[in-house]
């Protein structure tokens, strides 16, 4: 499958933690959980733009396309560079592992049950969001 | 480093939680997950553990923490028994079920 075009992607993501903001802002509980499903589109799409820019090529099928702990691994065209290696150089590992840890929480384990693990998990994936934005696609 | 160096390490480093079980899991060779269950984590939620954890990592072990990544899987003692069970009950200020649990229902 061809990989879409970064800007796409982008701009996509924007629009995804556009949404989660719009729907965190209403206050209906019902409406946190697709907000927090929005946090996290925004995130995948944002590291496949990330990755897509610089030459790399993410999984796009199957459960490896929305593995947010494989997408950070996804090498850039030079083979050596990656989202993970970036935090490494900025001494930011700490924003990749909350991110996933929340990606973990509410994918695998489906625990995030209440509003509050909701909305912390939302801001958690916000900052990933916001780093790699400024990181890769600024 | 090796898995039972990298758990040993991990351990001991957790050790003021006073946890029943702490695990390492090596997805790859960049990423782990850290198991600890602990009792200590009751009333805090998923994303303040997560960060508990993180913290402790990188001020007790700088070098080791920027080796990978480190997916925290934090729970109590009654929430990983849980998670051993068929069917999870949500807890009671829970927000709706979402369509993602009913779906589960109506398979």
């Amino acid at each position: 499958m061809a990989q879409v075009n970064w800007t796409i992607l982008k701009d996509r993501a924007a629009t995804y933690m556009k949404s989660c903001e719009s729907l965190l802002a209403t206050g209906d509980n019902e409406l946190v959980q697709n907000a927090l499903e929005s946090a996290h589109l925004a995130v995948e799409l944002a590291l496949k733009s990330a990755i897509g820019r610089n030459g790399g090529h993410y999984p796009d099928f199957g459960r490896r396309g929305h593995d947010l702990s494989e997408l950070v691994l996804c090498k850039f065209e030079d083979g050596l560079s990656s989202v993970l290696l970036k935090a490494k150089n900025d001494q930011n590992t700490s924003i990749i592992n909350l991110g996933l840890t929340a990606w973990t929480m509410d994918c695998r384990y489906q625990i995030l049950n209440n509003r509050a693990n909701m909305v912390e998990a939302i801001s958690d994936y916000k900052e990933f969001y916001i780093w790699i934005r400024d990181s890769f696609l600024s | 480093m090796d898995k039972r160096q990298l758990s040993v390490v991990i351990t001991d480093m957790f050790k003021n939680l006073t946890p029943s079980q702490v695990s390492v899991f090596l997805k790859n060779a960049d990423t782990a997950i850290v198991r600890v269950v602990s009792d200590a984590f009751k009333g805090m939620t998923f994303s303040s553990r997560a960060k508990l954890l993180n913290s402790q990592f990188k001020q007790q072990q700088p070098s080791l923490f920027q080796e990978r990544i480190y997916i925290f899987e934090a729970f109590t003692k009654d929430e990983v028994a849980q998670l051993h069970s068929k069917k999870q009950e949500p807890p009671s200020d829970q927000v709706s079920k979402g369509y993602r649990e009913s779906a589960r229902e109506a398979e």
